[in-house]
């Protein structure tokens, strides 16, 4: 091992354990005196820098929890997590469950998945562009193949299902009173909501349990006709056309094609 | 190491431009402002697609680019990551920008990414090291890289060369260009008791390709000395403003950039910025500018013994 090679790593190891000391090889300052507050620069730099990264992906959670809880918690988290990459966009995946095992945080058990909701947010942000084509396409296919007809969808496009009312609470830190937008909420009452990116905003749709299984078994590569009956077991008034129509409207179906087999 | 031939030259205009932020991408495709050039890290475009490439694709169609990344690592004992290398060369040849640049840092280790640019040692081994993956970046993405140099806040025990003359031997050895951060200057020296004026004074002038221009923190260090921390989260100061007309007196016109990464201003606050620093550059453009033969060799004494 060379001695660069010898040196980065007590300085890497120093920087991610706080308990280290400032590593020899370093300069000591005047009559010898270890250049702690110096080396912290390096240090704060390192957290600060992965903190603000997190912030800005998961906003909503920074804003439940405040600025300084949530500098607090996201230290932790960086230092038990570092980037395995250069790229940024990409960090923090595992924020959502480190969430539900960070014990101060046991008192909202919905944290965790709002910031589930944000991380599809960032990911729908980034993801890849596709063209949507318009509910027009089931007019090439006959009447009787349309039951076994599936549909690609959106690169970006993605579910969340919780037991909390994740989207309510996300919408509500888009206003500016939250707690006034929340007045009267249960906090028992599950929400589902469908993620994608059509153009350039990321849109977030509340959407019911019916059309969350209809979207998920679409989703999955299931028939229009499969799917549907997979949603009308779990919400009998499932509304087709209206569901069929918004599907499409909202940009999210990028191919059409015949299954073989139905 | 031989120098590779054929690779595409850091050409950016001698025009003040700034670091281009998601915040202001609709003030910039609204009003087309007169600015000489935008600088992006790449690591903020390396998703698939969305609002960042969208941007930027309008943004670059009507202006000079320049990817200044953050991810290589160049300093690290091991070579660059080939996954993000090949991310930037993929970057590179989507948006053909004028210049490429990188730090005289590392960020990586075995542990992961550190998300700063930390310092090295400047030793005969880290120079063989940083030279040699110098010369596989400018390899693989075909282009001249610059290397910036960087704001430290400790030094090392071994040290074979100062900054400079470990830059000039870079140099040297690669054929690379070099990025001279002004404000970094200002900082670095501050931090360890040197003169930036004289820093400025003997730095390669030949080789630079670009200048940044920031905002610090002042802060103290273990002896209540001052400790400054490259912040980029304000205006620059009015020492830094007065290096940079050193270094364009002492280098002609030079594209120059305004980099504020965080607290990030309006619009109208960070072009005012990059407007003072395009009236200096226009202060000196019909000026013969000094060459450094006087300079030139002053940097041979530096070498530490």
């Amino acid at each position: 091992m060379s001695e660069w090679s010898k040196l980065q790593s007590s300085v890497s190891n120093a920087l991610e354990d706080l308990n280290l000391e400032v590593p020899s090889g370093i300069k000591r300052l005047k009559n010898g005196v270890v250049p702690k507050k110096r080396f912290s620069v390096y240090r704060n730099n390192v957290t600060l820098s992965l903190i603000s990264v997190l912030a800005s992906t998961y906003p909503v959670v920074e804003e439940i929890v405040g600025d300084e809880f949530f500098a607090t918690m996201a230290r932790e988290f960086a230092l038990s997590h570092l980037p395995q990459s250069p790229v940024m966009i990409n960090y923090g995946e595992e924020f959502p469950d480190f969430l539900k095992t960070f014990a101060p945080v046991k008192e909202l058990p919905y944290l965790s998945d709002v910031a589930r909701l944000e991380w599809h947010r960032n990911t729908a942000y980034h993801g890849a562009n596709a063209s949507p084509v318009t509910i027009e396409a089931l007019g090439e296919y006959k009447e009787e193949d349309v039951p076994n007809l599936s549909f690609e969808l959106h690169p970006t496009f993605a579910l969340i299902k919780s037991d909390y009312p994740i989207v309510t609470i996300w919408q509500a830190h888009q206003q500016d009173n939250p707690p006034e937008f929340l007045k009267g909420l249960t906090m028992e009452q599950g929400e589902a909501a469908l993620i994608i990116r059509p153009e350039l905003d990321v849109l977030i749709n509340q959407v019911s349990i019916g059309t969350y299984e209809f979207l998920q078994s679409l989703n999955k590569g299931l028939s229009f006709s499969l799917s549907v009956e997979q949603a009308i077991a779990i919400e009998p008034s499932f509304d087709i056309p209206a569901n069929l129509a918004g599907l499409f409207n909202l940009g999210a179906v990028t191919g059409v094609n015949l299954t073989t087999t139905s | 190491m031989k120098k590779t031939p054929n690779l595409k030259e850091t050409n950016l205009p001698a025009r003040a431009g700034v670091g281009l932020k998601a915040e202001h991408y609709q003030d910039i495709c609204e009003t087309s402002p007169g600015i000489g050039w935008f600088e992006v890290h790449p690591e903020n475009y390396m998703g698939a697609g969305g609002a960042p490439h969208h941007y930027l694709t309008k943004i670059r169609e009507n202006y000079p680019l320049s990817l200044h990344g953050v991810g290589l690592s160049i300093g690290g004992s091991e070579p660059p990551s080939k996954e993000h290398l090949a991310r930037v060369k993929g970057l590179v040849g989507r948006y053909q920008p004028e210049s490429f640049s990188e730090h005289l840092a590392w960020s990586s280790h075995e542990a992961g990414f550190f998300n700063d640019l930390l310092p090295l040692p400047l030793t005969e081994e880290t120079c063989q090291t940083v030279s040699e993956h110098i010369d596989h970046i400018q390899t693989t993405i075909g282009q001249k890289m610059l290397l910036e140099n960087p704001s430290t806040y400790v030094a090392f025990d071994r040290q074979d060369f100062t900054e400079i003359e470990f830059l000039k031997e870079v140099v040297k050895r690669t054929g690379c260009g070099l990025l001279l951060d002004v404000n970094n200057v200002f900082v670095s020296c501050t931090n360890h008791e040197h003169d930036p004026q004289d820093y400025i004074k003997n730095f390669p002038m030949e080789a630079v390709g670009e200048i940044h221009l920031g905002g610090h923190a002042p802060d103290e260090d273990d002896l209540g000395n001052p400790l400054l921390i490259d912040a980029h989260d304000r205006e620059v100061i009015d020492d830094v403003w007065d290096l940079y007309d050193q270094a364009i007196s002492q280098k002609g016109p030079v594209a120059t950039l305004i980099e504020w990464d965080n607290d990030v201003p309006t619009w109208e606050v960070l072009f005012s910025e990059a407007k003072r620093a395009e009236a200096v550059l226009e202060k000196y453009k019909n000026q013969t500018t000094k060459t450094s033969s006087e300079t030139k060799y002053l940097g041979l004494k530096e070498r530490v013994a």
